[in-house]
């Protein structure tokens, strides 16, 4: 890594976000006796299957390091919370956080490689990339309707709309400007 | 038991995020970019497709089609209208806003995702992670709102975003962190009685924490804000992952954080300042005294004598600034500098990375006026070579070229600048021998291998083009 500073940083707070939240998961757990939850199965296989995706084994070596301390951080707050602890929403709070620091890494790899030229392309295109929330957007609607809650269906419209704007706007200025880069062999050529 | 639809649609959700991490991969260069964008387009029509598809199945709305169709259908129609409008219309001068309002659009939509999914919930789904990464994403997501909406005003030199705030930096400072500690005792007493009302406690805060933190920032510092508020985006974008439990938004959310945090650590290097000082500093104080004598053995020159200059030269090399996109004085530039190609000189540019008000932005308006990107030369790329360059033209830049960050105790000491002293003949394009943003003076306009030719950057360059034109 060019930048050792940097996966420092970021290290640190990933184990940053992981103490808070198992701290907090482990002290509502104390608090409250055991309860069944139905856990949406919508989890499943996703996060274990990108580590495949990096592109260089570098990044699994960092991955290591960085998932490290949280087993350890997942060993004592589970030894904090052995009764009434639902395994199941630590497992698949873990495998959130887990995902999300790995796919830090893995976009440090990939975006470090981005030439300066091409900076703000890849800015507005990462930006439409963050339209993805119209996923979760669209998916709330139907959690709208089960609980016939008509305030967050109308929020959850406003939300699909804004991050559509994202997605189009962001695809579509990149395309824009991608399009106006262009070598001289090309324009010789044409 | 797990349905063999959920299986099929979790790992189409997981195919969509590889397609967005693949089609950053090929941003890496300029021959590969389109596609990558073409990629990243792919996988969100897939995402968005699954999503669409997950919500017909829902057994919820078996009953009640009409209504959630409807909605979904208008609000994409809507949001498309809008989002085409806005990249069609826009000029590339403008991209700097446009790419901070996108921030804060995204921002925006993270907040009310979150809020729609806490609002909708069951009260007894809302478990403590749920409750805190709704809390995240509402500080985030408004902050990233907020804040981009006062950088865009501020890119369009709108009067309502130059007032600064009337309170001293101590205090400005202190109201911050108490606001951040209210928004984490929010998030605690949502855990302790479940009273999500408390989250549109957060987002205001997060707005006014917008606000104040983007205020005192301006001028130069703008790239590292606008990369930040980036990365904010994103982060805000997984954070609603952790909300709706959808890992293709953490995944794709923590990318683009990631992009951002490389972007704002690459231009805080390249101006040589921390973080936390662009953050908190509210920009560099000009408490460097000024010497007037610097500039005693200050030389004019004409656009005849530069056209003259230019004339005999085998290498020239322009050196753009924000002065430049001010003057939108890039075609004019891309002109002259074919004209000079004609004669058989070799024309390159070298760009400062924080040239301009946003990462990459002068590579975009040089690019628009057809420049190639072969030209295009990077700081570390193009630094070792100054000596053997004829002329250097300097347009609208000005502390990226200050020798004086060579030396100890200035303000701008250790920031990396192009060496464009090092030329053989330098020619400073400017309105006046005025500083810029650090306040300080520039011992380069009064080199001895300097001449400078004063006036508006678009006229002076057509200038030199008239008059190498008549040679």
């Amino acid at each position: 890594m060019k930048n050792p500073q940097k996966t420092i940083w970021v290290k640190w707070l990933g184990f940053g976000v992981m103490l808070w939240a198992g701290i907090l998961v482990a002290q509502e757990n104390l608090d409250t006796t055991t309860e069944t939850t139905t856990e949406s199965a919508t989890e499943s296989a996703a996060p274990i299957d990108v580590p495949e995706s990096a592109p260089a084994e570098k990044v699994e070596a960092h991955e290591s390091e960085a998932v490290e301390p949280t087993d350890e951080e997942l060993a004592a707050t589970s030894d904090e919370a052995t009764s009434g602890f639902d395994l199941d929403r630590y497992e698949a709070l873990m495998a959130g956080i887990a995902v999300f620091v790995v796919s830090v890494f893995v976009g440090f790899e990939v975006i470090t490689k981005v030439p300066q030229t091409l900076h703000t392309p890849l800015m507005s295109g990462s930006n439409a990339i963050s339209g993805i929330t119209i996923v979760g957007a669209i998916l709330v609607v139907a959690d709208c309707m089960k609980t016939d809650k008509k305030i967050a269906l109308f929020l959850a419209g406003i939300a699909i709309a804004l991050a559509m704007v994202n997605v189009v706007g962001g695809f579509g200025v990149t395309h824009r400007m991608l399009s106006m880069f262009s070598s001289k062999k090309k324009k010789k050529a044409a | 038991m797990v349905e063999l639809n959920t299986v099929i649609f979790d790992i189409l959700y997981l195919l969509a995020a590889v397609l967005f991490i693949m089609g950053i991969k090929k941003m890496s260069h300029p021959r590969t970019a389109v596609l990558g964008n073409y990629l990243g387009i792919f996988g969100m029509l897939l995402a968005a497709g699954v999503s669409i598809l997950i919500t017909l199945e829902h057994k919820s709305i078996e009953n009640n089609l009409m209504l959630p169709i409807g909605i979904i259908i208008g609000a994409v129609f809507i949001g498309t209208m809008f989002g085409a409008m806005l990249f069609t219309r826009v000029k590339m001068t403008e991209m700097p806003q446009l790419v901070a309002l996108f921030n804060g659009v995204g921002g925006l939509a993270s907040v009310l995702v979150a809020a729609a999914s806490l609002f909708a919930a069951e009260p007894d789904a809302l478990h403590a992670e749920v409750l805190v990464a709704g809390g995240l994403s509402g500080l985030i997501g408004a902050v990233t709102f907020m804040g981009s909406g006062v950088a865009a005003g501020k890119l369009q030199e709108l009067d309502f975003f130059k007032k600064q705030l009337p309170i001293p930096a101590i205090v400005r400072h202190f109201l911050n962190l108490a606001m951040l500690v209210a928004c984490v005792w929010c998030v605690y007493a949502m855990i302790g009685d479940g009273n999500v009302l408390l989250y549109l406690l957060i987002c205001v805060l997060g707005c006014v924490l917008g606000y104040t933190l983007t205020t005192p920032i301006g001028g130069a510092d703008m790239p590292v804000v606008i990369a930040l508020l980036n990365s904010y985006s994103g982060l805000a974008a997984s954070a609603t992952g952790f909300v709706v439990d959808q890992p293709v938004l953490i995944i794709s959310g923590s990318l683009v954080g990631a992009s951002g945090i490389i972007l704002t650590s690459l231009m805080c290097k390249a101006m040589n300042r921390s973080l936390l000082s662009v953050l908190f500093g509210g920009g560099m104080a000009a408490t460097y005294e000024e010497d007037d004598g610097v500039y005693a053995t200050v030389k004019r020159t004409t656009a005849e004598d530069v056209a003259l200059m230019v004339d005999f030269a085998d290498r020239v090399v322009f050196v753009p600034g924000y002065g430049m996109a001010v003057a939108q004085a890039q075609n004019a530039v891309s002109d002259l500098a074919k004209m000079i190609e004609d004669r058989g000189a070799t024309v390159e540019y070298a760009i400062h990375p924080v040239a301009g008000r946003m990462p990459g932005h002068m590579n975009v308006l040089l690019a628009e006026a057809d420049v190639s990107y072969e030209q295009l030369r990077t700081l570390e790329d193009i630094n070792p070579d100054f000596d053997e360059v004829d002329i250097a033209i300097v347009l609208g830049a000005n502390d990226v070229v200050n020798p004086e960050a060579r030396k100890e105790g200035t303000p701008i000491s250790g920031m990396p600048i192009l060496n464009v002293d090092e030329a053989r003949q330098v020619v400073v394009i400017k309105r006046s021998l005025s500083a810029g943003y650090a306040g300080i003076a520039n011992p380069l306009f009064a080199a001895e291998n300097t001449s400078m030719l004063f006036g508006d950057g678009k006229a002076a360059i057509q200038d030199i083009s008239t008059a190498l034109k008549d040679l």
